[in-house]
């Protein structure tokens, strides 16, 4: 009990201390997750909005798709990237193998299909709230959407933020095709799983209380955003 | 064509899931009348005003419009807004009408002055009550300068206050050459405001003739039971 509250009060003063080391591994991770869930909200958001707004032949068989791969185990995306890039790969002469441009296609494969199912639910059933209004005002298709993602704007911070955490959590597919490289390719995650294998239980635990610090932070300014939305728009009028 | 003619409706039908909803029904409207579809619950007369303006295509037969330039507008018994305030939900429509920025809002503020709504301005639109949701909707229908104005049921969820106050709106927004077409179940309702009656019962035009008319010399059995509340 002792030995663990010794490694909690060092691993709480490798992060007072600003650790230098720690604060690479932390931007890796922010810049690699960042830059997935952005790539991966430009796919997603609108891949959502099609499939929740459109009837097209193969829509129903691409939405069924999509929902199969928000399952998708990380190492099989990871390993798909993996094929991809490697040097007998289709994409191999381009060299991103071991660098964080090949974890962000990693976790951007991994984290799209989240973003389209849940965008399309949210924005489907505005839609459908919203179709006799559309039809009535004669609004055309691209103005439809784009009010429907205005409209639906805090579920969709929600829904980017389910994306977000699923990427800044995973570790499969990173360790895969990043390889964990000291100051290239390491993150939070990754370097948790071999600072415990190496018995360094301080810098893991470190890295361990930033990740649910982080999470725990961007879900309450998300609850406090939403909240205050909702009563902005009347929707929270009787509490 | 008469040129008093706002709307002909040739041979029009229409079925949904549960069966034929209309039958084969030709019939004018007139403009610049305030013409009221009566009829039981689950008559038709939603549908009837749907495929009016437009937001259900017809099975068979055609609806014409002898306006090539002709604009409709619709209010629904429960209108939906958009997660935003009154103003920007008029705003929103006025956009639609490629009108300028500023102009937008100068219209959307002086609609709701006219209409004694300018405290509700920045208030959410969704938060609104029955009866100011629904003078709410008037108004953006309104904005949009219809020829033809669709009422479906408009103070069907309105306390009788709430009721005189649209039916109020409904008198002193009407312009000349504006025609108005509404639905309602309600007899007192229709004989305050209606010029022209169809009667419609079962998908099917029962009886078409002026509002006088109507109430005093009933022609057939059907709107004789429905007025006697038989029906």
């Amino acid at each position: 009990m002792a030995e663990n509250s010794g490694i909690f009060i060092n691993a709480l003063s490798l992060i007072v201390s600003f650790n230098t080391d720690l604060m690479e591994i932390i931007g890796l991770s922010l810049y690699v997750s960042l830059m997935a869930l952005f790539f991966a909200t430009l796919i997603g958001l609108p891949l959502g909005a099609l499939l929740a707004t459109k009837k097209f032949p193969g829509s129903g068989s691409l939405q069924v798709i999509v929902n199969a791969f928000m399952g998708m185990p990380p190492v099989v995306a990871g390993l798909v990237v993996y094929m991809l890039l490697s040097r007998s790969g289709p994409l191999g002469l381009l060299g991103l193998l071991y660098t964080p441009s090949a974890m962000i296609i990693a976790q951007c494969l991994l984290i799209f299909p989240i973003l389209a199912a849940l965008s399309r639910q949210v924005i489907e059933d505005l839609n459908i709230e919203y179709d006799e209004l559309f039809r009535s005002l004669r609004i055309p298709a691209s103005t439809r959407i784009k009010t429907l993602l205005w409209e639906s704007r805090i579920s969709l911070l929600t829904v980017l933020l389910a994306g977000f955490g699923r990427a800044i959590a995973e570790v499969g597919a990173v360790m895969i095709v990043g390889g964990n490289i000291e100051h290239s390719t390491r993150t939070m995650t990754t370097s948790i799983q071999m600072e415990i294998s190496k018995g360094n239980l301080e810098l893991a635990m470190a890295l361990g209380i930033i990740l649910l610090t982080l999470s725990l932070s961007i879900n309450i300014l998300m609850q406090y955003a939403k909240k205050r939305f909702m009563h902005l728009q009347g929707e929270l009028r009787d509490e | 064509m008469n040129n008093d003619v706002a709307l002909h409706l040739d041979q029009v039908s229409f079925s949904h899931k549960k069966g034929k909803a209309l039958f084969d029904t030709t019939l004018d409207i007139y403009k610049g009348k305030t013409t009221v579809i009566l009829g039981p619950n689950g008559a038709g007369k939603s549908i009837l005003l749907k495929l009016c303006h437009g937001l259900l295509v017809p099975e068979n037969g055609q609806i014409v419009h002898p306006s090539k330039n002709h604009k409709s507008a619709m209010v629904f018994p429960k209108p939906v807004f958009l997660r935003r305030t009154v103003l920007e939900n008029l705003i929103y429509v006025l956009d639609t009408m490629n009108i300028e920025g500023k102009t937008q809002e100068n219209l959307a503020r002086v609609a709701l002055a006219k209409f004694s709504m300018e405290s509700f301005t920045d208030h959410a639109a969704r938060s609104l009550s029955s009866g100011e949701k629904q003078r709410l909707s008037l108004i953006r229908a309104l904005l949009l300068e219809p020829d033809i104005l669709f009422l479906d049921e408009p103070t069907a969820n309105l306390d009788p206050r709430a009721t005189a106050m649209l039916e109020d709106m409904i008198g002193t927004s009407r312009t000349n050459d504006m025609t108005i077409v509404m639905a309602t179940h309600d007899l007192m309702q229709a004989q305050r405001i209606a010029q022209n009656i169809i009667f419609i019962d079962n998908g099917k035009i029962i009886e078409v003739s002026e509002a006088s008319s109507f109430f005093e010399n009933t022609k057939t059995n059907e709107a004789r039971n429905f007025l006697s509340g038989k029906l």
